[in-house]
């Protein structure tokens, strides 16, 4: 009867951390590795870059300065996510991540050719200038002209 | 029952050992840098290249290249390399140095392909040294301090940047962390009869977006720490006068920012001294 008994707790409490395993293993496997890197980097493995276009309002309240944009490509180099952490307006803000959104990336893998595809997180920066003739660009930091 | 007990126990330790290999593998890798081109924890400015068997006072700077056989960068840098080593062009001032994670044999053969010639090469194990990637560019003092660094292929701007460094160097006039004219830290009742008198200053806020938003001085620009490299030439002028600010006990992050700004060629800059 004890026996019985022992036997019946054992095979539900392996059932309980066979659930959890799973569940936790799931959860394990779904949080991708993300690599972050300096914009710097980030430049260099673009493969296709898209300059944001400045908004015709924008220009004509003379909304000016940078927009800080922070994204996550995936194992393909297409990007995944993009987060504007800084812009001088909401359709500046717009602009910047609709342009974000097309640029590509070349695949990065861990270590070396043969590290397993990894996720990458980097920040790009944007200017949006207005000159004294009132012409308005949009430029990227002068390092990476 | 014995049976499924038995699979069941088995899959136990299955799971405990995937599950433990897992976080492991995710833990190991969270902060690497693909390409190794940002900032190592480990190295900045300030900080000694722990580098055996090198006496550092023998020379008034020493320019190392930290390079690898394998690097396409390094390759695709030689022919900058060239350029800025005829700068160099044996001068007792300035010692170049080339130091690499292979063999020494193979090391010369890989400069005397690219036909890149320093005075010294030394094999050295570059990641134990905080040198997680390659090319990387160190100038370093008499004491064997990191005075500037430079990650990964430069662009032509930061290139620039290098070669009038060493141009400086070359003509004693160079200005490092740590010296008298960047190691000042400023208190805050300094900051403002400086503002009332007329000077130009730039409080420079470096905490986070969200850190600032909470609260910061009225006159400052914020400016986050991981993003002064790139923000701080485009939008702070080299002769404003600068002072860094985190409002942390230990000023940390204002010594760094006050760091990378020197190293990009900013010569007046303070810390704030935190109250």
């Amino acid at each position: 009867m004890m026996k019985r008994y022992y036997g019946e707790k054992l095979r539900r409490l392996c059932l309980v951390l066979g659930v959890l395993f799973t569940v936790s293993t799931s959860l394990a496997l779904g949080q991708r590795t993300v690599a972050r890197i300096s914009e710097g980097s980030l430049r260099k493995i673009a493969v296709k870059t898209v300059m944001p276009e400045y908004p015709p309002d924008s220009v004509r309240r003379q909304s000016k300065g940078v927009a800080v944009a922070e994204l996550i490509f995936d194992e393909a180099g297409v990007v995944s996510q993009v987060e504007i952490l800084e812009a001088p307006d909401s359709l500046i803000e717009k602009a910047t991540t609709e342009a974000v959104r097309q640029w590509t990336f070349k695949p990065t893998r861990m270590r070396d050719e043969h590290g397993p595809p990894i996720r990458v997180q980097g920040k790009l920066t944007f200017y949006f200038v207005i000159n004294d003739q009132g012409q308005a660009r949009v430029e990227n930091p002068k390092q990476f002209n | 029952m014995r049976r499924s007990h038995l699979v069941l126990n088995i899959a136990l330790i299955v799971s405990v050992v995937v599950l433990g290999a897992v976080s492991a593998n995710r833990y190991l890798i969270h902060h690497t840098d693909p390409d190794g081109s940002s900032i190592p924890s480990r190295l900045m400015p300030g900080v000694r290249l722990d580098l055996k068997d090198v006496d550092w006072s023998k020379n008034h700077r020493t320019l190392v290249l930290a390079l690898s056989n394998n690097c396409h960068f390094c390759s695709e840098s030689a022919g900058f390399y060239q350029k800025l080593l005829k700068e160099i062009n044996s001068s007792p001032e300035l010692h170049a140095m080339a130091i690499f994670s292979e063999p020494l044999t193979a090391a010369q053969r890989y400069l005397t392909d690219v036909k890149v010639s320093v005075d010294d090469v030394r094999q050295a194990p570059l990641v134990k040294l905080g040198l997680d990637g390659t090319p990387t560019l160190l100038l370093i003092d008499d004491a064997g301090k990191i005075t500037q660094l430079w990650f990964g292929r430069l662009s032509p701007y930061q290139e620039d940047q290098v070669i009038s460094q060493v141009r400086a160097v070359l003509a004693g006039k160079i200005v490092t962390p740590g010296s008298d004219e960047t190691n000042n830290e400023i208190g805050v009742d300094e900051v403002k009869s400086k503002i009332k008198s007329g000077q130009k200053l730039t409080i420079l806020d470096v905490r986070t977006r969200e850190e600032y938003a909470r609260s910061h001085e009225e006159w400052s620009k914020n400016i986050p720490s991981d993003e002064i490299e790139v923000r701080a030439p485009n939008e702070l002028s080299l002769d404003d006068f600068i002072v860094t600010s985190c409002r942390c006990s230990n000023a940390s992050r204002s010594m760094l920012a006050r760091d990378i700004l020197v190293a990009h060629g900013f010569k007046k800059v303070a810390v704030l001294r935190e109250p």
